[in-house]
């Protein structure tokens, strides 16, 4: 399912009667919500290309959770800015190969290396169209991600979006709040959720 | 013989059909059997199937989207001799070996793990192009296909289906049983959702 089915199917069950503004943020607030699930039913992975002396990255463009890093063959360790901060006192300056990454601030949309990268990542033209095979570059970070993407969703996952949403929305004080619909949606949501495997 | 989707809509409108109620039309009935297909599919595991993935050298991570379209959950991974691979977690791989994305070697993989529905990860890298089967779980969201489950699963489909029809009626006992009889029948508990259990 598309977001735009997700939505569909939002007002479909509730003939019309939601804000369909504030069900769309729901609808990206919940597939977010999903995305930073232990196990997220929606995952990426992705390289990123380092620069020499740069500490700061951009997130994947859909990526809102890590689940595992790696730099060039070793895998990368999940620490926050105190733990850094107690292993090295100089730890903003410090350089070298990565050995853990911080995203303390989850919607800042970057990650950060410690220590700072001091090589540039190899080639990324990717020559035989296998950037995580043949031509998978050195020094590089290597990210798998739970993703908020919402394109292509399975159609449980859409439903139990769908259902959710419609939870949310009909909870809130509003025009159209209606707390049995509400709670209704909240089972079936639950159990498709659970036929699908949200654990 | 199978039952066509056209078939499978008028037998939930006739299921759903009372005095006062909405009136609903093939296709709103179509696009909520299809999603019950595909959920009860996935529950309840019955429609399986597999195909070949051709895996490339040094290469572990696998988009399933784009390699095995119709696959939703991996259930196993046979690799080219026909050897069962084991099954791991991704935790339990990146324990075993921290360095495992970039592992290769001339032996067939040995483990496989899915991270979320979307990446297949197998366990090490050839060093050469080569082949696994993959059998999985059958994505069956289709308003126009046949019905694929059997006879067996086909009353939590339409109770799935019928549930997602009274639920827009506002029929919400009605919802409420078949709630019940999906908790029974398909062996799921009801508790808080997958948001609400988060840690904290």
């Amino acid at each position: 399912m598309t977001a735009a089915e997700i939505r569909a199917l939002v007002s479909d069950l509730c003939l019309d009667k939601n804000n369909a503004t504030v069900s769309d943020v729901y609808v990206t607030q919940i597939l977010t919500e999903l995305s930073r699930l232990p196990s997220p039913p929606i995952t990426g992975a992705e390289l990123v290309e380092i620069t020499s002396g740069t500490a700061e990255y951009d997130l994947p463009a859909t990526a809102t959770s890590i689940l595992a890093a790696f730099y060039d063959t070793k895998a990368l360790g999940a620490a926050n800015t105190s733990d850094v901060k107690e292993y090295s006192s100089t730890w903003k300056d410090d350089t070298g190969t990565p050995l853990a990454y911080m995203m303390d601030d989850t919607t800042a949309r970057t990650f950060r290396l410690y220590p700072i990268p001091d090589t540039d990542s190899g080639d990324f033209s990717f020559p035989t169209g296998t950037p995580l095979g043949t031509d998978y570059p050195d020094d590089a970070v290597l990210l798998i991600f739970g993703s908020n993407r919402d394109d292509k969703v399975p159609a449980d996952i859409g439903a139990y979006v769908a259902l959710s949403t419609l939870a949310r929305e009909f909870s809130r004080p509003s025009g159209h709040q209606d707390r049995n619909f509400s709670e209704a949606c909240k089972k079936l949501a639950n159990v498709v959720g659970k036929l699908g495997g949200l654990a | 013989m199978a039952i066509t989707m056209a078939n499978a809509a008028e037998v939930l409108l006739l299921r759903v059909r009372g005095t006062g109620g909405y009136a609903h039309t093939a296709a709103e009935a179509k696009e909520l059997l299809a999603i019950a297909q595909h959920t009860i599919n996935l529950g309840m595991k019955r429609v399986i199937e597999s195909d070949t993935l051709t895996t490339l050298a040094y290469q572990q991570i696998y988009s399933i989207p784009d390699n095995l379209p119709d696959a939703q959950l991996v259930v196993s991974v046979q690799d080219a001799a026909g050897a069962d691979m084991d099954r791991v977690t991704l935790p339990e791989l990146s324990a075993y070996d921290n360095t495992w994305h970039r592992r290769a070697g001339t032996t067939n993989p040995k483990t496989w793990t899915q991270i979320g529905r979307e990446l297949l990860v197998i366990y090490p890298a050839k060093t050469t192009d080569s082949t696994v089967t993959v059998e999985y779980v059958k994505s069956l969201y289709s308003t126009t296909a046949d019905i694929a489950l059997e006879d067996d699963d086909l009353e939590m489909m339409y109770v799935l289906a019928e549930a997602l029809i009274l639920l827009k009626q506002k029929k919400f006992a009605e919802v409420e049983t078949r709630v019940a009889f999906l908790e029974e029948h398909a062996g799921i508990r009801i508790g808080r959702n997958a948001i609400e259990r988060r840690p904290s």
